[in-house]
């Protein structure tokens, strides 16, 4: 069981507010649900015979690129879509007083 | 230009029967026409714009789901935190499409950030399925399947991390075709949960679906994921037979099946099943653990939130998209992706925070993709036999639109028949869904997945039995 305390930590962790108490509720039951799947998961057969799986199917070609210094992006389009650019840089309220 | 193939475009402009701008004139205002009612598009293009190519494509207007990046075109990924968002560099996909003179004529809606099956979570409402307004698309590729299946496209574009295309299709009466993992870029493309997530094509057939995928195949230096190409198209060598080909059904999920439209579903399957033995198809039923298949959703679930909590913590509001109030960078973030992301996409970031934290990660995250290692185990040892799996590709037709009931939350029943195209991506196959019949009006449709790189097998038996059901069109 997961309480409403611990899922309010979680959202603050990735920088987040859930609108109201029943959404916290929502997510309540839902946790409740997979943890019930997880422990059904945790139960089946031969599980830890497997090694946990990243990635469909070993890449038989994969490569390194050749190390070169390109160009990706210009600074004016990086900054296209930013709301506030002062002096080349994106600016964000003050950190230190 | 409604309901018409590729092919038949190509023939009309190529007789100069009509021109390419009047096919997208067209194209636009069915799309304007159907907004009210269908909801299709973020984005309609009011400008037409086509380079120069022999390709089959050249002059054919399209649709693109709208978490493909296009350099100056509004981009959203149907999420309020992206709403404003105009790329600065166009996605391979759609760079390929231009290249080959496909005109692109819209941007489709999402569920928000492709993480949704329903095609209700878009932040510019919902998407109501052609067909019979009254029920979903299904999804995420919601728009793209409304508007191949609408008439308004021969084609669209749609991204595939657990069924997001085949779905859809299934729901909407059209082909869902999704590629061995790798084989088209996703560079350019938002992603979702980077070890499931595939680009994938909806058209009126499988020949369409070849040709499409042809162009937009290929090794891309932007995304090391990206197979290298096979030196041939796929749509020129469809031709083949069944006398032969040998493929597989699962009893357990064909079991589940007992009830109501999920019989229906199951009759229908058996008597395509019947029409392919009678072409020299062997088809045989084969049993997999049940245990296995019952947990196919929760580690689809497992993995994907994980994953998609990672990939989509640069959406905090200071480089791109709206920007929250505060005093404080911390306040600036928390008021942007609080206003911006929708609650269901907020409940999924936490699961994934919860299932990454170090001490669950090994009973959640670890076992999930343990989990995975079983399933596509047993299903690459069943390849070594067989050229596919062919099931049906959902329990019924498209499900009414019940605003009061929650979408894409997590469930306790174990829906065998309508989760198991998963599969799908938890190996990287190539699976195409297309349809099968009608149940009342709606659609419904078989879905066959193949072995990797198998992709030419895999759209050669669809065209063979596309071409048995007599559904080419």
């Amino acid at each position: 069981m997961i309480s409403i305390e611990e899922l309010k930590k979680y959202s603050k962790k990735l920088e987040f507010y859930m609108n109201d108490e029943e959404e916290y509720a929502t997510l309540a039951k839902e946790f409740e649900i997979l943890l019930k799947q997880v422990d059904k998961i945790d139960k089946i057969e031969g599980i830890k015979e497997y090694e946990p799986m990243s990635f469909p199917f070993p890449l038989d070609d994969a490569y390194l690129r050749r190390d070169e210094v390109t160009m990706s992006l210009d600074r004016l389009d990086a900054f296209s879509n930013c709301k506030d650019v002062k002096n080349g840089c994106v600016s964000v309220p003050k950190v230190v007083a | 230009m409604k309901d018409k193939s590729i092919l038949e475009l190509r023939s009309l402009i190529d007789e100069g029967k009509i021109t390419s701008e009047e096919v997208f004139n067209e194209s636009i205002k069915m799309a304007n026409d159907s907004q009210g009612t269908v909801n299709a598009f973020v984005t309609i293009i009011d400008k037409y714009s086509k380079e120069e190519s022999d390709s089959l494509l050249s002059g054919i207007p399209y649709a693109l789901k709208d978490n493909f990046s296009t350099k100056g075109i509004l981009t959203t990924g149907s999420s309020n935190i992206l709403k404003d968002y105009i790329p600065v560099f166009d996605s391979t996909v759609y760079k390929k499409l231009k290249e080959a003179g496909a005109v692109l004529m819209g941007k489709t809606v999402l569920d928000e950030l492709a993480m949704g099956g329903s095609g209700l979570t878009g932040h510019t409402g919902i998407v109501r399925n052609p067909l019979d307004n009254t029920r979903i698309t299904g999804g995420s590729s919601a728009g793209s399947a409304a508007a191949v299946a609408m008439g308004t496209v021969p084609f669209a574009i749609g991204s595939d991390t657990g069924d997001s295309v085949r779905k859809p299709a299934s729901y909407c009466g059209v082909v869902g075709f999704k590629p061995t993992y790798g084989r088209i870029s996703r560079w350019g493309m938002f992603p979702f949960a980077s070890s499931l997530d595939h680009v994938g094509v909806l058209t009126r057939n499988v020949m369409d679906a070849a040709i499409v995928t042809d162009v937009i195949k290929g090794k891309d230096e932007k995304d090391m994921t990206t197979l290298e190409d096979e030196s041939f198209k796929y749509s020129e060598n469809l031709e083949s037979s069944l006398e032969g080909k040998k493929l597989f059904y699962i009893k357990e999920i064909l079991e589940s099946a007992a009830l109501g439209e999920a019989k229906e579903v199951a009759s229908n399957f058996y008597d395509v099943i019947h029409k392919l033995k009678e072409k020299g198809c062997i088809v045989e039923e084969i049993s997999f653990r049940k245990d296995l298949l019952e947990v196919i959703y929760p580690t689809y679930f497992i993995i994907s939130c994980a994953e998609s909590t990672s990939n989509n913590s640069n959406l905090t509001g200071f480089i791109f998209g709206p920007r929250g109030k505060g005093d404080t960078p911390e306040e600036v973030m928390i008021n942007t992706r609080s206003e911006g992301f929708a609650e269901m996409i907020k409940r999924r970031f936490i699961i994934g925070s919860y299932i990454l934290e170090r001490e669950n990660q090994e009973k959640l995250f670890l076992n999930a993709k343990r989990v995975r290692n079983m399933i596509v185990t047993e299903m690459n040892k069943l390849f070594e036999k067989y050229d596919g799996l062919v099931l049906p590709a959902a329990g019924g037709v498209a499900p009414k639109i019940n605003p009061s009931e929650e979408v894409d939350r997590l469930g306790d029943e174990y829906l065998l028949l309508e989760n198991h195209l998963a599969i799908g991506n938890f190996g990287g196959y190539p699976s195409i869904t297309l349809p099968s019949g009608f149940i009342g009006n709606m659609p419904i449709a078989v879905n066959l997945t193949c072995k990797v790189k198998d992709d030419l097998n895999c759209l050669q038996i669809a065209y063979q039995i596309e071409k048995t059901l007599g559904g080419e069109r």
